[in-house]
């Protein structure tokens, strides 16, 4: 049998399975979150069941004990358990602000890929996470609404399996059959491209909005406060929940980082727009003499990034 | 119906934060947040109940050297947006 222990802050669960064909799909989920305590809230399970009658296999999912979904097709009964999970989850933590979006940490400060799914934030994610980035999630990100500190939500990735094709490496490592989501996502452990992969939570610096566009040559265009506030309240999960004070939550993120709109039309373009702006942090850390410790405080602030001026 | 004569005021509940190119309406009875460019802004502004829609028509033509007409009609354009979000106060209009 397989069970996983997991825990995301104070919200503790487990996952299993009886079923050695499932065990590689269910141990995809949420890999990061294991935890060695065996003490939980919530449990999930999911098995396989033999009809004699029609000679088909049901994948058959249970929510503490209960039947809550049953289908012939392995994958939706993944897709299905993690949704049910993923929600539970955000529920338990609705104190921060939720937002769709990717994070990515770098010397320290937190990038966030503010988009819709599908807007290519998990491909984003792999390509920083194999420049030496740590993530936060590829999905969702949480804001602490007093702090405005960005915090984890790790999960596997799901990337589009077209991206996933400028990736051939992950696709060997990946043992087993590839896990594909219900869209066609394929489910990828973040491990396998970094090692030590999980991020610390972080004060974010820059949002970015992606934004594909075939055939671009690819820039990083500034983002007045409106708009980029206008973005990231259509991105928020929970935000009638928090009312004014979410709303005063994601104003003070627009007003103190930077905030841009990545026109790209290729992933390489993309990674080398986004690592140009760690450069300039580093350069603007080195010019006001903060060499070590610390980070970076304010006052030397890039105006320039991939020719764009950012008032 | 807006028109040019029309003196609106916007609602003293809502509340708002200003931007550096624009500002954002929170409407805490409604839970719903609207965010205005800097140009809705500006004539959001305006709006105390005491100004007519021609008079700040004048006023930002004057300033912006736009023709009056064209400006008017932007203007009872965005104040028709204002009060089909219930963001005037009844009957001031």
């Amino acid at each position: 049998m397989f069970r996983r222990y997991c825990q995301i802050h104070s919200f503790r669960f487990s996952i299993s399975t009886h079923c050695k064909q499932l065990e590689p799909g269910l141990a995809l989920l949420y890999p990061a979150l294991s935890t060695t305590s065996r003490k939980y809230c919530a449990e999930w399970s999911i098995e396989s069941k033999y009809s004699g009658k029609t000679g088909a296999h049901a994948y058959v999912c249970y929510e503490n004990g209960g039947l809550i979904y049953d289908t012939q097709i392995v994958d939706d009964a993944l897709d299905y358990l993690e949704w049910r999970i993923t929600t539970r989850i955000l529920q338990e933590l609705s104190h921060f602000v939720q937002i769709h979006a990717a994070g990515l940490v770098s010397g320290g400060k937190a990038l966030l890929l503010v988009g819709p799914p599908g807007s290519g934030k998990s491909s984003l994610a792999v390509c920083l996470l194999r420049q030496g980035w740590k993530c936060l999630s590829d999905e969702v990100i949480l804001i602490d609404s007093a702090s405005g500190t960005a915090w984890p939500f790790l999960r596997s990735f799901r990337v589009d399996s077209k991206a996933m094709e400028a990736f051939p490496e992950f696709f060997v490592k990946q043992s087993g059959p590839a896990y594909c989501d219900s869209k066609g996502k394929i489910r990828l452990d973040p491990s396998l491209v970094l090692r030590d992969w999980v991020a610390q939570p972080s004060q974010p610096r820059w949002i970015i909005f992606p934004g594909y566009q075939p055939g671009h040559r690819g820039e990083l265009e500034p983002l007045g406060e409106t708009e980029a506030f206008h973005l990231m309240m259509s991105q928020a999960i929970n935000l009638a929940e928090h009312g004014k004070r979410g709303m005063d939550t994601l104003i003070s993120l627009v007003r103190r980082f930077q905030c841009f709109r990545l026109n790209t039309g290729d992933l390489h373009t993309a990674t080398s727009l986004l690592e140009g702006l760690t450069e300039q942090m580093q350069k603007s850390i080195y010019r006001s003499g903060q060499t070590s410790g610390g980070g970076f405080i304010g006052g030397g602030v890039p105006t320039t990034v991939a020719g764009g001026r950012h008032e | 119906m807006i028109s040019k004569s029309s003196r609106p005021m916007i609602r003293e509940d809502l509340q708002q934060s200003d931007l550096k190119d624009g500002c954002v309406l929170y409407d805490q009875i409604r839970e719903k947040a609207y965010t205005l460019n800097i140009t809705a802004s500006l004539i959001w502004s305006y709006l105390d109940g005491a100004i007519s829609l021609e008079e700040i028509a004048r006023e930002l033509a004057s300033v912006s050297g736009c023709d009056t007409d064209t400006v008017l009609r932007d203007i009872v354009e965005t104040v028709t947006f204002f009060r089909e979000n219930g963001l005037l106060e009844q009957g001031a209009v």
